[in-house]
């Protein structure tokens, strides 16, 4: 991770969420995730632990995604669950939907936690046009993004200590109290954002030319990577969906 | 015509982007626990807070009133949960961001950015959600199924709810804290004489 540049991975990963929108085939879809788990394990070194953590941070999405569709389409039906009635191609298509969070946001999430942030901006400004001013603003924002769960629970106590109390002697903040919390964040942001923009107009972000230390070019390495991760990806699908038949 | 983008638009909509994006993500978080307290129809729940999902856009260019401020603030909360807070959609939300910031903001170009009444909000909201309803019924494959048309009026009403009116009240909540101040909300209405 650290010799290509950021933007492979992401564009990869761009990729692979635009090609899997339009995959339905259980099969393919199961050799997709086994070699794009292989790469994240061999590739950026992703221990057993993180893998098991990630799927199971997305595990209560795509178990919802599974029982909706289970119920709510035509086909045969194969079991009935009060008054709902189990289709076969419900489940069919719920388990393969499933499979395409799994295979969308489990890369997505590990790529991201080890991508530097600054190294992403700073190649976006070089290959992709985005100008100094927005580049630093979303790095700023990048920093603040950083505090803002610290922040946010911060607000929500303030708003405790303030809040009556109910029957059991606990604080009830109440959704009143969430709007406030939500408007103590959004006018500290706005005034820390005011304060920021001044402060780059005062070291001439805005100037017309501008050189810059870091660089993060475009390498044969990043070529290769990118070449060997796609083609995985194409013989992996095809090879499992051929091997167990279209799902 | 009008003046180009101050360093402050830029922050502001990005600080704006940033912002909503972590509240997103605090919304997909009970959101997701409704989805599985609610069984098979966890899925519905969604539609019914998805209007939450199209606030920044209405909230941005009402401030700056900068076209294209609202794509923006959009991308960038999408970016948020995507890249940094990580998000089951993955990065096809940038895509669906696009589509609500560009829904939401197509009633606001038409008036030129000079009309900001309940009516261009509620309509930048719903539209906004019927934009990006025809991605999502396309990659969920909802054509055909049991439900789609109650989906559809679900997302549309709550977009227009949720995404729009709510907006409006942010607005001005926020402008009567006086941070607006120096943004194109406060400067142009003080510019303009009123008008009977």
């Amino acid at each position: 991770m650290t010799r290509v540049n950021p933007l492979t991975p992401m564009g990869l990963l761009l990729l692979l969420g635009a090609v899997v929108s339009f995959m339905l085939d259980g099969g393919a879809l199961l050799g997709l995730h086994a070699w794009l788990l292989l790469v994240l394990v061999l590739g950026l070194r992703v221990r057993a632990g993180e893998l098991v953590r990630a799927h199971l941070l997305f595990a209560p999405f795509a178990i919802g995604v599974v029982m909706t569709n289970a119920v709510s389409r035509g086909g045969a039906v194969i079991a009935e669950v009060g008054p709902f009635e189990v289709t076969d191609d419900g489940l069919r298509v719920g388990l393969a939907l499933a499979l395409r969070v799994m295979v969308v946001a489990v890369p997505a999430a590990l790529v991201a936690r080890r991508t530097d942030p600054t190294r992403l901006v700073v190649a976006m400004m070089q290959h992709l046009r985005v100008r100094p001013r927005a580049g630093f603003a979303v790095l700023t924002a990048h920093r603040m993004l950083a505090e803002m769960p610290q922040r946010w629970g911060l607000l929500l106590a303030a708003g405790r200590s303030r809040a009556p109390l109910d029957r059991r002697g606990r604080p009830r903040l109440g959704a009143a109290g969430y709007g406030r919390a939500v408007m103590g964040l959004l006018v500290g942001g706005i005034r820390r954002g005011n304060r920021t923009a001044d402060a780059l107009d005062v070291r001439g972000i805005g100037a017309p030319t501008r050189t810059m230390r870091l660089q993060e070019p475009f390498s044969r390495l990043d070529v290769a990577a990118a070449a060997l991760v796609t083609a995985g990806a194409v013989t992996a699908a095809l090879a499992v969906s051929a091997a167990v038949g279209h799902l | 015509m009008r003046a180009r983008w101050q360093t402050r638009d830029v922050m502001l909509t990005v600080v704006l982007g940033v912002t909503f994006g972590f509240l997103y993500w605090v919304l997909v978080q009970a959101w997701t626990a409704l989805s599985v307290l609610a069984g098979p129809f966890g899925d519905l729940t969604q539609h019914v807070l998805l209007g939450g999902w199209l606030l920044v856009a209405p909230v941005t260019i009402a401030i700056t009133r900068r076209p294209g401020s609202g794509v923006v603030a959009e991308v960038m909360a999408s970016l948020v949960e995507v890249v940094f807070l990580g998000s089951p959609v993955g990065p096809m939300l940038l895509v669906a961001a696009l589509l609500q910031g560009v829904g939401s903001e197509i009633p606001f170009a038409l008036t030129r950015y000079r009309r900001f009444g309940w009516g261009i909000y509620a309509i930048s909201g719903a539209l906004g959600a019927f934009l990006v309803f025809w991605l999502t019924a396309v990659r969920a494959g909802w054509f055909g199924s049991d439900l789609f048309t109650l989906r559809l009026v679900l997302q549309v009403a709550s977009g227009a709810l949720l995404g729009g009116l709510l907006a409006r009240v942010i607005v001005s909540a926020l402008r009567r804290t006086g941070v607006l101040d120096s943004f194109a909300i406060v400067r142009e209405s003080a510019a303009v004489p009123a008008r009977a």
